[in-house]
């Protein structure tokens, strides 16, 4: 059972970052940090935050020297928002990603199974829904909400789980 | 017909090739004839993301979205050159998204997306307080659109 309730975080990649900003645009973020990526086939990521802790959720074992930020999203928002956009039942799909395999049960990567790059290449109505609901989530962030870069976690240093 | 905001709110299902998009090329009325110095940012920023695309995002913009991208950018600048864009992004799957908002005397965000795809392919999204009114795929031509339907 999927905790409502639970936050999630969302890496912003390095190439995420804008070429090109008016300085006084808002919001802060430009929704294609949640457009699905080819990486995204079966949903938008999303790391659980009750199973990693920060400074993890920013880290991937593939790209080691990326410094990722993360935006903290509330689950239960994230789905009145994709109702908003068309997805009457937004779910979160626990999908375990390099670091799952490394530390185990219980998994933290999840993807948004609505939120694919299969649906937004090749229906005109999923791609609206998609790019509606980018445009939504960027809306309802603020600056408290986007955290890090964060430091390479050290293993000896840097608990996974959160306390 | 691409329309006024109070005209069309909704999603328009067709999502095709209208007539007022088609080519009736936009001209530059007196109040856009200052030309606004964010344009040369957004010209150097497409350059450099030419000369160096590595470095932005697992899968950067082409040289082909890259050079459309800049065309697109050329013409606008020449028709609308107090209107630079508000933000240059890649595409996450591959491709250059320019963006102009304009806020509305009556406090409504208007969005104008233009997407230059890796494979080839561009399309126009139009959106009002965050719904998506239209979606439009585009030529590689600007000139064979009316772009004040596009970004003015």
């Amino acid at each position: 059972m999927t905790d409502a309730s639970q936050t999630l975080y969302r890496q912003i990649k390095n190439g995420g970052n804008p070429i090109y900003y008016e300085p006084n645009r808002t919001p802060i973020l430009h929704s294609a940090a949640f457009l699905p990526s080819s990486q995204d086939k079966d949903g938008l990521s999303v790391i659980q935050g009750g199973f990693r802790t920060k400074i993890w959720a920013a880290y991937r074992p593939e790209q080691p020297e990326e410094r990722f930020r993360i935006a903290l999203l509330r689950f239960d928002f994230l789905k009145t928002i994709a109702l908003d956009a068309g997805f009457p039942d937004l779910q979160l799909k626990t999908t375990p990603d390099q670091l799952d395999d490394y530390f185990g049960i219980p998994f933290a990567h999840g993807v948004l199974p609505e939120i694919n790059r299969i649906s937004y290449d090749n229906c005109l109505v999923s791609k609206k829904q998609i790019k509606e609901f980018g445009k939504k989530v960027v809306e309802s962030l603020n600056s408290q909400d986007i955290e890090g870069p964060f430091l390479k976690p050290d293993e000896g240093v840097h608990s996974h789980r959160p306390d | 017909m691409i329309t006024s905001p109070s005209k069309s709110s909704t999603w328009d299902e067709t999502c095709r090739f209208e007539d007022d998009f088609s080519s009736q090329n936009g001209i530059a009325t007196e109040s856009q004839t200052f030309e606004n110095p964010e344009w040369g940012k957004c010209i150097d920023a497409l350059l450099k993301a030419w000369n160096e695309p590595c470095g932005l995002g697992e899968t950067p913009p082409n040289k082909k979205a890259i050079r459309l991208a800049m065309e697109w950018a050329a013409e606008l600048k020449k028709q609308f050159p107090a209107f630079p864009p508000t933000c240059i992004i890649p595409e996450p799957n591959g491709g250059i998204i320019m963006e102009r908002q304009i806020r509305l005397k009556n406090g409504d965000k208007r969005l104008y997306e233009l997407t230059f795809y890796n494979n080839d392919k561009a399309e126009w999204t139009s959106y009002l307080n965050g719904k998506v009114l239209k979606i439009v795929p585009v030529s590689k031509y600007p000139q064979e659109h009316n772009l004040a339907a596009v970004w003015a």
